[in-house]
C-alpha cells in the first residue's frame, strides 16, 4: 500500500509540471502584456516607461528562463507579487478564497438539502404528479441563464419589494453595527447570491439521488427486508437511503475543487470579491503571477481530489491496486 | 414524461424550422435600423418591441435563433467528434496511448474552462467561428472518458474478437464495431451538451467576448438588454425565454434518453 | 469662453441650513483602483481617489485657471524658462510630519528616476533642474520654454520621510497612502470598497462630509439597481439612463441630475499606412457618408454634440469657424469614384482593380455607445457601397496586437483630453513609433511646426491662434473622422448641499458639501 501510494504521488509530479508549463505558455503567448493593461491608453505613458516595466517584470527574457525562475520560486512557496498593485499573490488569493468558499459551502448545503429531499420524494412517489412538477422545477432552475435570473431577483426583492440588499457582502455602515446587527447584515446580503447559485445546482443532485434510490429499492436486500415485514419507513431510511447516498458522497468529493472556482458572471452581478472575479480581472490585466497562482491552486486541488478518489477506491477494492 | 418529451421535441423542431426558414421569412427591411422607433414596447407592428437602434426584436430573435443554434450544433458536433476519437483510441489501444491521452484529459480538466476560452479568444479574436470552435474544443473530455470506458468493456467481447480474427483493420473495428455500440450515452451527452453550449454562448456574450455585433445571438441580445432593464423589459425577456425554453427542452430530452438507456 | 451649462432638475436654491459635519458620501467604481500613488494612478478610479488624498503644487480652479494648491503662489519667469513656487507653510502630512520643499524635490527625483515607470514622466523631461531655495521656496528651470509644464505640477506630491527607503513599485504605501489632502484612506477591502475619512487638519479646512466610500460594482446594471435603492449617492449615467430610466418620480424626489460637457471626443482613426486610407480623398468621402448628427442623436440621445476637430467646444483652443463636415452620400460617392472606387462588377460594393472596398472597424470592449456608433456607421457606409466589419476587442489585446503593431484598418475610439490643449503626442509626426500615440501615422509639416510652437508660447492669447490653425488643418486632412463630444452625465442624491456646476464639473468644491443635520442618512461618529 505505501508503495502504491508513493507511486501515485510521484506520478502526479510530471502531470503538475505539464499543467503549469502549459499554463505558462498559454498566458505568455496570449497577446497583450501587463504593461499595456497598466498604462490603459494613456497618452502620457511613454515608450521608455513601458520598456522599463517590461524589464522590471523580466518579460524581456526568454520564456523558458522565465518559467525556470518561476518554478524555482514556487518550490520555496513564493508565488511572487501581482504586477498590477504589487500585492503578494498569496495574500490576494487568501482574501478571495474565504469569500468564495463560504458562499460555495452554503450553496452546497442548500443544494444538498433540497436535492436530497427532492430526490427521495421523487423516488418514493415515482411518477406522481408532484414528482413530475418538482423534477420540472429543478430542471427549470438549471436551465435559466444565471445573470438573467439574478437581475430579475435583484430587481424584485431589492428594488421593488426592498426586502433584501441588491449586491455586495456588507452594508456601507457595517463597521458601526453591533455584533448581532452585523450577523443579520451579512445574512441578508447572502440570501440572493446563495439562492441563485443553489437554483442552478439542485437539478443535478436531485436526479442522482432519485435514480440512485430507485436503483437501491430494486435490490434484493430491500425486497428481503420488506418480505421480513419491516415497516416501509425503516426499509427506506435505514437500509436503502444509506446505500443510495454513497454515489452522492462521490459527487461531493469531485466537487471539492469547484468550491474554490467561483463564477465571474455571478460574482460580477452581485459585486462579490471572489475567486472568479479575481481570475477574470487578472486575465484581462495580464497579471501573470496571479493567474499562475490561481491555476496552480486549481490544479493542485483537482489532482488531490483525483488522488483521494483513487486511494479510496483502492482501499475499498484491492484489485485496482494490482493493475 | 412522454408529454414533456413531445413538447421538448416539438419546441426544438419548431426552432430548427424557424432557424432554417429565417432567411425566407425576413425581408431586407425587417431588423433594419429605424431611428424613429427607438425602444418601443411590443405592439401590433413590433411583436417583441424594438431595441436601442429601433430594430425589430422579433426579426433579430429569428436571426439569432439560427445563429445560436448553429453555434450550439457545431460546438456539440466538434466536441462529440473529439471525444469519440480520443476516447476510442485511448480505450482500444490502451498502454502508452491510454496513459498519455488520459493524462491529457486530466490536464484539460484541471484548467478552468473559462481560462481556456479566454486565452483562445485572446489569441484568435472573438468571432462566431472561434466561439463555436472554442466551446467544442473545451467540452469533449466527458465524452472521451465515457467512450473510453465503453470501449474498454466492449473490446474483449466476442464480436470484436471475431472481427479481429477475421483481419479487420483497427480503424474498422473502432468505427464499425466499437463506437456504434457506445453511442447511446454519447448521444445523451450530446443533447445535454447542446444545452450547455447555449448557456456558455450567453455567458461569453455577457462578458463581451461572444458573437460580434451586429450579428445577433440569443446571448448578446440578452446581455445588450440588461443595461436597459428598467425601460425596456422586452429586450431581456424574449431572449431570456428563448434560451430558457431551449435549454429546458434539451435537458428534458437528454434525461428521457438517459433513463431509456439505463433501463 | 462660451460655456453652456444646464441643470436638468432645477437649481438647488441657497440653503439656509448651516453646514454640519457628518454623514457619508457613497459612490461606485466599475473597476478596482490599481495604485493610489499619484504618478502611477492612471486608471480613472485611482486618479479620482488619489486626488482626494494628495495635493499637487497647483490645481485647476472651477473656471479651469491654474491656481496654487500646496504652493501659495508661483511666478513664471524668463519667458517660461523658470518657475518659482512659494509653498504654503504649516501644511502637515496626514501622519503629522510637516510638509516641506524637500518632499517636492523627492517627488521630482522619483518622477525622473529611470526605474520609476510612470506614465507621467514625459511632462518632466523638459525640466533642466529643480532647486530648493529654502524650506518653502523652489525654483524649476526648463531647458526650453514648455507651456504645459506649469500644469504638470498638479501632480500629487508624495512624502519623503515615508518613502525614502522604499521601492515604489513594491511598497505597501500604494495601498496605505499618506498625503496632505482633504481625505485619508481608512480602509481598503479589495474588490469591495474603499473608505475615506475627513482629514480634520486639512489646510483648507475640515471637509464636512465625514466619510467618502467607493464601492466597487463591476456591472453597470447592478450599479443602476443600487442607485434605485438609494444605496449609492452618486453615479455616472449612460445617455439612456439619464433620459429615460431616471425620468421617474422616484429619481426626481431623491436625486438631482447634472449634465456637463465632458473633456473627450469619439472618432474614427484611419491607419494611413494602410493602402485604403493613404488617400485623403477616401477618408474625407467616408466622413461625408457618415451622419454625425444621427450618431449623436441615437447613441447619445442628443446629450452631446458633433465634434469638428481635435479640440472641444469648451476649450479656448476650439476653432468655432470649423463646421462639421456635412452628411452628403452623393458627394462621397463622387469623391470615391474620383479616387478610383466604382462598382464595376455590379455587386453593390465599390471596387478598384478587382478589390472590394471592405475594412474592419475595431472598437474596445465595454462601451455600449461606441458599439452602437459602429453599427450605425456600418449601415451608412453600406449605403455607399463600402463593406464594414465590426470587431469589439478587449483592451490588452487591442493595444498590443492592433494599435502597437499598426495591424488595423480603422478604429472607433475616444480621447480624454487634459485641460491644456497640447496634443503634440497625438498628432506630431515624431510620435508614430510602435506604442506611441500617433498610431494613425499622421504626418503634416505645418502641423508639426505649429504643435512645437504651441508648446513654447505661454499666453492664452498667443497660443489660441496656433491651436485654432491646427484645428482647421487636422479637420481638413481628416486623419480622424471626428464624431461626437458626449456630455458627462451624473446623478447626485438631493440631501447634499453645496454642489454647483462650473466649467470643471461639480466636484471642485467637494470639501464644502454638507448635509443638514436632520437629513443626514448615516449616523457616523466624528473623528477627533
Amino acid at each position: 500500500m505505501p508503495i502504491y501510494f508513493l507511486k501515485r504521488v510521484l506520478g502526479l509530479i510530471p502531470l503538475f509540471i505539464g499543467i503549469t508549463f502549459i499554463s505558462f505558455l498559454v498566458i505568455h503567448l496570449a497577446p497583450g502584456s501587463p504593461v499595456d493593461a497598466k498604462g490603459e491608453f494613456n497618452p502620457k505613458m511613454t515608450l521608455q516607461a513601458r520598456e522599463k516595466l517590461r524589464e522590471l517584470y523580466g518579460l524581456d527574457r526568454p520564456l523558458l528562463e522565465q518559467y525556470g525562475q518561476w518554478t524555482k520560486k514556487i518550490i520555496r512557496f513564493d508565488f511572487g507579487n501581482s504586477f498590477v498593485d504589487g500585492e503578494k499573490v498569496t495574500s490576494k488569493i487568501g482574501k478571495a478564497v474565504p469569500v468564495t468558499l463560504s458562499i460555495s459551502v452554503l450553496t452546497l448545503l442548500c443544494v444538498l438539502a433540497a436535492g436530497i429531499g427532492l430526490g427521495v420524494f421523487g423516488a418514493v412517489h415515482e411518477g406522481s404528479r408532484t414528482d413530475r412538477w418538482l423534477t420540472f422545477l429543478a430542471l427549470a432552475g438549471f436551465s435559466v441563464p444565471t445573470f438573467w435570473i439574478s437581475l430579475l431577483l435583484m430587481n424584485a426583492f431589492g428594488v421593488q419589494l426592498r426586502l433584501l440588499p441588491v449586491s455586495g457582502l456588507y452594508s456601507v455602515n457595517f463597521d458601526d453595527l453591533n455584533a448581532w446587527e452585523k450577523a443579520v447584515d451579512i445574512a441578508r446580503h447572502l440570501v440572493l447570491p446563495v439562492a441563485v447559485a443553489s437554483i442552478t445546482g439542485v437539478a443535478g443532485i436531485s436526479r442522482y439521488m432519485r435514480n440512485s434510490l430507485l436503483n437501491e429499492l430494486k435490490q434484493d436486500y430491500v425486497r428481503t427486508a420488506r418480505a421480513k415485514g419491516l415497516p416501509e419507513k425503516r426499509v427506506l431510511y435505514h437500509h436503502a437511503l444509506k446505500n443510495a447516498l454513497l454515489p452522492i458522497v462521490t459527487i461531493l468529493g469531485l466537487s471539492v475543487p469547484g468550491l474554490l472556482g467561483g463564477s465571474v458572471i455571478f460574482e460580477s452581478i452581485f459585486s462579490i470579491p471572489g475567486m472568479g472575479r479575481l481570475f477574470f480581472n487578472s486575465v484581462f490585466a495580464r497579471d501573470y503571477p496571479v493567474i499562475m497562482g490561481i491555476l496552480v491552486l486549481g490544479a493542485f486541488l483537482t489532482l488531490l481530489g483525483n488522488l483521494l478518489a483513487d486511494l479510496t477506491y483502492s482501499v475499498v477494492d484491492p484489485r485496482i491496486r494490482l493493475k | 414524461m412522454k408529454r414533456d418529451c413531445l413538447l421538448a421535441v416539438g419546441w426544438l423542431a419548431a426552432l430548427s424550422a424557424a432557424a432554417v426558414l429565417a432567411p425566407f421569412l425576413l425581408t431586407n427591411k425587417s431588423g433594419a435600423v429605424d431611428f424613429s422607433h427607438l425602444l418601443e414596447a411590443p405592439s401590433r407592428f413590433h411583436w417583441f418591441g424594438t431595441d436601442a437602434l429601433g430594430r425589430d426584436l422579433f426579426a433579430r430573435i429569428l436571426v439569432a435563433t439560427s445563429i445560436s443554434l448553429t453555434v450550439a450544433w457545431v460546438a456539440v458536433i466538434l466536441s462529440v467528434f473529439l471525444g469519440v476519437v480520443i476516447g476510442a483510441v485511448a480505450g482500444y489501444f490502451g498502454g502508452g496511448w491510454d496513459r498519455s491521452l488520459m493524462a491529457f484529459v486530466n490536464i484539460m480538466l484541471c484548467f478552468p474552462v473559462f481560462f481556456l476560452i479566454l486565452s483562445v479568444i485572446a489569441v484568435l479574436g472573438p468571432n462566431i467561428f472561434n466561439v463555436m470552435v472554442i466551446i467544442g474544443a473545451t467540452s469533449w473530455m466527458g465524452t472521451a472518458r465515457l467512450v473510453r470506458a465503453e470501449v474498454l468493456s466492449l473490446k474483449e467481447r466476442e464480436f470484436v474478437l471475431a472481427a479481429r480474427a477475421l483481419g479487420a483493420s483497427h480503424a474498422r473495428i473502432i468505427f464499425r464495431h466499437l463506437v456504434p455500440n457506445a453511442m447511446g450515452p454519447v448521444i445523451v451527452n450530446a443533447v445535454l451538451g447542446l444545452a450547455a453550449a447555449v448557456l456558455v454562448e450567453s455567458g461569453l456574450s455577457f462578458l463581451g467576448i461572444g458573437v460580434q455585433p451586429p450579428t445577433p445571438s440569443w446571448g448578446n441580445l440578452l446581455s445588450d438588454g440588461k443595461g436597459v432593464l428598467g425601460v425596456a423589459w422586452w429586450l431581456t425577456f424574449f431572449p431570456g425565454v428563448m434560451i430558457f425554453l431551449t435549454i429546458l427542452s434539451a435537458n428534458t430530452l437528454g434525461e428521457a434518453l438517459q433513463s431509456k438507456n439505463d433501463s | 469662453m462660451g460655456f453652456v451649462f444646464i441643470v436638468c432638475s432645477g437649481f438647488l436654491s441657497a440653503d439656509p441650513a448651516d453646514p454640519e459635519p457628518g454623514d457619508m458620501f457613497v459612490t461606485s467604481s466599475i473597476g478596482e483602483p490599481v495604485n493610489l500613488i499619484p504618478f502611477f494612478a492612471s486608471d480613472s478610479a485611482s486618479s479620482e481617489i488619489s486626488r482626494l488624498i494628495f495635493n499637487g503644487l497647483v490645481k485647476y480652479d472651477k473656471d479651469l485657471k491654474i491656481v496654487g494648491d500646496l504652493a501659495e503662489s508661483f511666478e513664471v519667469k524668463d519667458g517660461g524658462m523658470k518657475i518659482i513656487f512659494h509653498l504654503r507653510k504649516n501644511v502637515h502630512w496626514q501622519d503629522g510630519a510637516p510638509f516641506t520643499a524637500a518632499d517636492v524635490e523627492f517627488t521630482f527625483q522619483k518622477l525622473r528616476d529611470p526605474n520609476t515607470p510612470t506614465p507621467y514622466g514625459g511632462d518632466f523631461e523638459k525640466v533642466e533642474s529643480l532647486k530648493v531655495l529654502d524650506d518653502s521656496t523652489l525654483e524649476v528651470n526648463y531647458k526650453e520654454p514648455f507651456s504645459p509644464g506649469l500644469a504638470s505640477w498638479g501632480m500629487g506630491i508624495i512624502p519623503k520621510h515615508l518613502l525614502e527607503k522604499e521601492d515604489l513599485m513594491k511598497t505597501s504605501f500604494s495601498r496605505r497612502p499618506v498625503g496632505t489632502g482633504p481625505y485619508l484612506l481608512k480602509k481598503w477591502k479589495t474588490g469591495e470598497r474603499l473608505e475615506l475619512r475627513a482629514n480634520r487638519d486639512y489646510f483648507e479646512g475640515r471637509p464636512f462630509i465625514e466619510r467618502t466610500i467607493y464601492r466597487i460594482i463591476p456591472d453597470q446594471a447592478t450599479t443602476f439597481l443600487e442607485l434605485e435603492t438609494e444605496n449609492l449617492d452618486s453615479a455616472g449615467l449612460t445617455p439612456l439612463q439619464f433620459k429615460r430610466q431616471t425620468d421617474t418620480s422616484f429619481f426626481k424626489d431623491h436625486y438631482t441630475k447634472y449634465r456637463t460637457p465632458s473633456f473627450g471626443y469619439t472618432y474614427i482613426g484611419y491607419n494611413s499606412e494602410h493602402p485604403l486610407f493613404g488617400d485623403r480623398k477616401v477618408r474625407k468621402a467616408i466622413g461625408l457618408a457618415i451622419n454625425k448628427q444621427e450618431i449623436a442623436d441615437v447613441t447619445l440621445l442628443g446629450l452631446g454634440q458633433v465634434a469638428t476637430g481635435p479640440f472641444l467646444p469648451s476649450s479656448w483652443a476650439y476653432n468655432s469657424d470649423v463646421k462639421p463636415s456635412p452628411f452628403d452620400p452623393a458627394l462621397a460617392r463622387q469623391w470615391l469614384s474620383e479616387a478610383g472606387w466604382t462598382d464595376a462588377d455590379g455587386d453593390g460594393f465599390l471596387d478598384k482593380e478587382g478589390r472590394k472596398f471592405s475594412f474592419t472597424l475595431l472598437t474596445n470592449l465595454g462601451n455600449e455607445q461606441r458599439k452602437m456608433a459602429c453599427e450605425i456607421i456600418q449601415r451608412r457606409l453600406r449605403e455607399i457601397g463600402i463593406d464594414v466589419k465590426i470587431q469589439v476587442i478587449e483592451w490588452g489585446t487591442f493595444l498590443r496586437e492592433f494599435i502597437d503593431k499598426k495591424k488595423y484598418e480603422a478604429v472607433l475610439l475616444a480621447w480624454n483630453l487634459s485641460y491644456d490643449p497640447d496634443i503634440f503626442d497625438i498628432f506630431h509626426s515624431s510620435k508614430t513609433r510602435p506604442g506611441e500615440f500617433n498610431f494613425v501615422s499622421y504626418k503634416n509639416e505645418e502641423v508639426d511646426g505649429l504643435l512645437a510652437e504651441g508648446r513654447r508660447l505661454f499666453k492664452e492669447e498667443a497660443r489660441a491662434p496656433v491651436y485654432r490653425r491646427i484645428h482647421r488643418i487636422i479637420s481638413d486632412d481628416e486623419p480622424y473622422t471626428f464624431l461626437t463630444v458626449p456630455d458627462s452625465l451624473l446623478v447626485l442624491h438631493r440631501r447634499f448641499r453645496g454642489p454647483e456646476l462650473a466649467p470643471s464639473g461639480i466636484g471642485y468644491n467637494f470639501i464644502k458639501w454638507f448635509v443638514p443635520k436632520d437629513e443626514q442618512k448615516y449616523k457616523v461618529r466624528l473623528e477627533e
